[in-house]
């Protein structure tokens, strides 16, 4: 051994060299992530109004951009190429790091078109294995999500800072708010008053509605008369608003403005209105500040990859094209239960759909695609066509593996 | 001092300036790989770290697969030659371990001196050594006296076999000639000095032979190269000396390597004398454990016309037995049945019948008394009668000394002694066995040489009659000749009919205790013959 050890000591001592440089640390470490990724976003895209967030293991990474939608209503080439070169330098930072990321979200907001944005969703370990060629681009590019829609929060949060401007600017559209906005509307004199935002909290509650807590700190004269109000509410005073703001009604977006004090039964009275806004759940991922309001995990990541994976099965199949048309596929996970409910019905009106076979492809994706995640944190996956009569087949873990080996057939499956 | 350094580095330049190059640039490479190494990002590193081991191996495979095809289509390796350089202080083989030739080593010694007084002697206008050409038969330390010149000059020493040149293909032959002499050409630049041994050189040194078919190309290309070279030493003042050794006789070479210039001096090695074996047996007993009676002198005495190189096989071999015995020390047992298995081959043991053996028994017999009381030079050692090789017993016989001519007695006694099997077999059993068909070629051999070839006839016929073209010699002169033959054959039987009925009881002795025995040795014989009031007729040594 020494022997050889001696021949070929030029050997060793290159290998032995290029081991310790294994050893070496990693080029972004953890705790430096956010610097890294601003860094190489700076000095080699020349981009430098990225902002970076880390929420437990998911990264998220948010760009303002200037026209994302082109007027056809496309991904303008200039937004397309800064977004590829952030989610390119998440690539490079996530894939040498230490830090135990999981996921990353990179949202591009459009600046001019309020709430218009480009989410993009991946799975580090995706982004790895198609780096290592152990997966395919195109096997890469189904596993990452890709969103464009409009942010609700986003631009509800706008609409909100709206009427506080037009509050204090006494424009003619405030005028009919200010009577919501008590007390320093109705005990205040004219055009003394102002009210700043000190904090603003924003819930996605439909693709939508939105709903927006805000806290503000109010100045005003009390009018003659008042004087004894500013007892209660001295000048500068805090107040608090909730917002309910939908901006399908594009005329009046504003639905509900609710303020925390109210006069009742000749007394001053106040509403909890943090609790009511906490009673709201998100069902946003990106919040209005443009990172993930929530951690991501694997189970929520696949049930809406499955969900676009069986929209893309249906559509992009020539076969299955001609058959089937696809209105809708989503997709969630609740109680370790996912649940892809779809819309998929006979390309002729005429005709009944073979139930069998879509479930059977359909089932046979999300067992795959399960099984290459190797994902385990589920007790059974529950898969709805809405089309016509609503059929439904709810299949176990452990009869989804078996399906996926052809050990059961979908005759066993009851519809 | 500065200056030879200077050469050195020089020649070590000139001589290795591919692997210099070769391993500046792998070392250039490996910096730039692990630098570029670290300046990869860290999954990227990893990623071709990982890689690395899959990578070596293709890397190895490719070069294998290249090298093989390189060598099998491009025939790149055919010249290549693997040649023994040894620096001469690595060498180890010193002035003193040469033994057994003392005349050789006398005029070796001179040669070194001129090796090493090279300047001297150009100053004074002498004439610088080029070759050196070492003849004499097998194992008589041809190889070892030009390796102690290499030590005792001080020189490198390039060691290299004729038949290394010899390849099917013609030219590689001189090709392998010329890198061969560059290389010594650069060791000399670096060393002052550098030696060229070939050993074998009848190899490509034969006679240039000139065929129509081709035949003999690749020597003659080679043999040419070889005296290309060696007039070059000359014009590029190099101080190279080649030595040659052969034990073809010297008509075999081509005579345009014997020509001053060449191989300029001839040392002829031969066998050790008697005192020059003693010294042998000395120096190789040395290198093992052996009894204190072991009598060096009768060892020597034995081994007439032994090489040094034989004298050391039988000594191993001698070792080999008594450890086969499960002794601590070589005993002269078993340093004499060593030499008995070198000479007379292993022992076979042939089932015969009792018949059979007596038979044989008789046959030794006779030769082994006929050959003590009538052989005025030879010796015998010993007596057997277990089968070797093809012969069903045998009887050793060595001359006491050197002796390099054959009197008429000698002749007559070794016939004599040949006849000796049949007469006792004949006398015994009145009968005679097929065991004498090689005893009768031999002794008709010397007979028919006798009258025919060296002038020994009764009749005064001298000259040699086999010059003559045989249908010159007329069928009475070949009657009479071979009439004399015959003479001396009966001549012979008489004699040896005459001393075995005389010594009768001697024969039946030897027969009765070879017949026990099986085998008697020196000692055990001459006790015999002692007991019996038998001695040589020539005078023993003291």
């Amino acid at each position: 051994m020494s022997e050889l050890l001696k021949k070929y000591k030029i050997l060793v001592i290159f290998l032995t060299l290029l081991g310790l440089i294994g050893c070496n640390k990693p080029t972004y470490p953890a705790g430096k992530i956010k610097e890294s990724i601003l860094k190489l976003c700076k000095d080699e895209y020349k981009l430098d109004n990225v902002k970076v967030k880390i929420a437990g293991s998911t990264l998220g990474v948010y760009i303002p951009v200037e026209g994302l939608i082109d007027p056809n209503l496309k991904l303008n080439q200039k937004a397309g190429e800064k977004i590829e070169n952030v989610a390119l330098s998440i690539h490079r930072v996530v894939t040498s790091t230490d830090d135990p990321l999981k996921f990353y979200i990179l949202t591009a907001r459009d600046t001019k078109t309020t709430g218009a944005e480009f989410i993009l969703t991946g799975f580090i370990y995706d982004v790895i294995r198609v780096r290592l060629y152990d997966i395919s681009r195109g096997e890469y590019f189904q596993r990452v999500l890709r969103d464009f829609r409009f942010n609700p929060s986003a631009a509800g949060e706008l609409k909100v800072k709206e009427i506080f401007k037009a509050l204090n600017q006494n424009t003619s559209i405030a005028e009919n708010l200010k009577p919501i906005f008590y007390p320093i509307y109705v005990i205040g004199k004219t055009g003394s008053q102002k009210i700043d935002i000190t904090g603003i909290e924003s819930k996605e509650i439909s693709d939508h509605e939105s709903l927006h807590y805000v806290i503000t700190k109010e100045e005003y004269e009390p009018s003659p008369g008042f004087e004894a109000y500013a007892a209660i509410f001295p000048n500068g005073f805090s107040n608090e608003y909730l917002f309910l703001i939908d901006m399908s009604l594009f005329q009046s977006p504003v639905k509900e403005i609710v303020s925390k004090y109210f006069y009742s039964n000749n007394e001053i009275r106040q509403r909890n209105l943090k609790d009511t806004f906490e009673q709201y759940k998100d069902s946003g991922i990106i919040g209005a500040d443009g990172f993930p309001t929530k951690d991501l995990d694997l189970g929520w990541f696949l049930s809406q990859q499955l969900a676009r994976r069986i929209k893309s099965l249906f559509e992009e199949d020539k076969n299955l094209k001609n058959s089937f048309k696809v209105a809708s596929s989503t997709g969630e996970i609740n109680d370790g239960v996912l649940r892809f409910k779809f819309n998929i019905a006979s390309s002729d009106n005429n005709q009944a759909i073979d139930e069998k076979a879509v479930f059977s492809k359909i089932i046979k994706l999300a067992g795959t695609i399960l099984h290459l995640y190797r994902f385990e944190s589920y007790k059974g996956v529950e898969f709805i066509n809405s089309a016509g009569t609503e059929k439904k087949i709810y299949i176990t873990k452990e009869d989804l593996e078996m399906f996926r080996k052809d050990k059961i057939k979908i005759e066993h499956l009851s519809l | 001092m500065a200056f030879m350094t200077y050469r050195r580095l020089r020649m070590h330049f000139m001589e290795h300036w591919v692997k210099i190059l070769v391993t500046s640039i792998v070392i250039i490479l490996i910096i730039l790989s692990i630098w570029g190494m670290m300046s990869l990002e860290s999954f990227y590193r990893n990623l071709t770290i990982a890689q690395m081991p899959i990578s070596i191996l293709l890397a190895g495979l490719n070069a294998g697969i290249f090298v093989f095809m390189y060598m099998i289509f491009l025939q790149g390796g055919f010249s290549k030659i693997k040649q023994t350089t040894i620096k001469g202080e690595n060498v180890n083989i010193h002035w003193d371990d040469v033994i057994g030739m003392d005349e050789a080593k006398q005029e070796s010694l001179e040669i070194v001196q001129l090796i090493k007084d090279r300047t001297k002697l150009l100053k004074i206008g002498g004439k610088i050594l080029r070759g050196l050409l070492m003849v004499g038969p097998p194992g008589c330390g041809k190889t070892y006296l030009a390796k102690a010149i290499a030590t005792e000059a001080g020189i490198p020493f390039i060691s290299m076999s004729g038949s290394e040149f010899t390849e099917i293909f013609v030219g590689v032959g001189a090709s392998r000639v010329r890198k061969l002499f560059k290389r010594a050409r650069t060791l000399a630049y670096g060393y002052g000095a550098a030696i060229i041994f070939i050993d074998e050189l009848d190899a490509i040194g034969r006679q240039r032979s000139f065929s129509f078919m081709g035949g003999g190309q690749e020597t003659n290309s080679t043999q040419n190269q070889l005296l290309v070279e060696m007039d070059g030493l000359q014009d590029r003042d190099c101080n190279v000396i080649i030595i040659g050794a052969t034990n073809a006789a010297e008509g075999v070479l081509d005579e345009a390597l014997l020509r001053p210039g060449r191989f300029d001096r001839k040392i002829y090695i031969d066998r050790p004398n008697l005192q020059e074996r003693e010294k042998v047996f000395e120096y190789y007993l040395k290198k093992i454990k052996y009894d204190a009676d072991v009598d060096i002198g009768k060892l020597a005495r034995q081994a007439v016309h032994k090489s040094p190189a034989q004298i050391e096989n039988m000594i191993k071999e001698a070792a080999l037995i008594a450890t086969r015995n499960g002794k601590n020390s070589v005993g002269h047992k078993e340093l004499s049945e060593a030499m008995e298995r070198i000479d007379m081959g292993l022992k076979h043991r042939k089932h015969m019948t009792k018949e059979e053996k007596e038979m044989v028994a008789f046959h030794e017999t006779g030769h082994l008394v006929v050959m003590y009381i009538l052989h005025p030079t030879d010796d015998v050692f010993k007596a057997s009668i277990i089968s070797r090789r093809e012969a069903l017993g045998a009887v050793h016989s060595q001359p006491r000394e050197e002796l390099y001519t054959h009197s008429k007695e000698r002749i007559l006694a070794d016939i004599k002694v040949k006849i000796g099997g049949y007469v006792a077999e004949k006398m015994r059993f009145g009968t005679t066995s097929d065991g004498v068909s090689s005893d009768f070629r031999g002794a008709m051999w010397f007979a028919h040489n006798m009258v025919w070839k060296i002038g020994m006839s009764e009749a005064g016929y001298i000259g040699d009659y086999t010059v003559i073209p045989e249908s010159q010699i007329s069928e009475s002169l070949k009657e009479r000749l071979n009439a004399e033959t015959d003479k001396i054959m009966q001549g012979c039987l008489k004699d040896v009919e005459a001393l075995l009925k005389k010594e009768w009881p001697v024969v039946e002795r030897f027969v009765k205790e070879l017949l026990e025995k099986e085998e008697l040795d020196y000692d055990e014989i001459e006790t015999i013959f002692r007991e019996c009031g038998k001695s040589h007729n020539f005078k023993k040594p003291e």
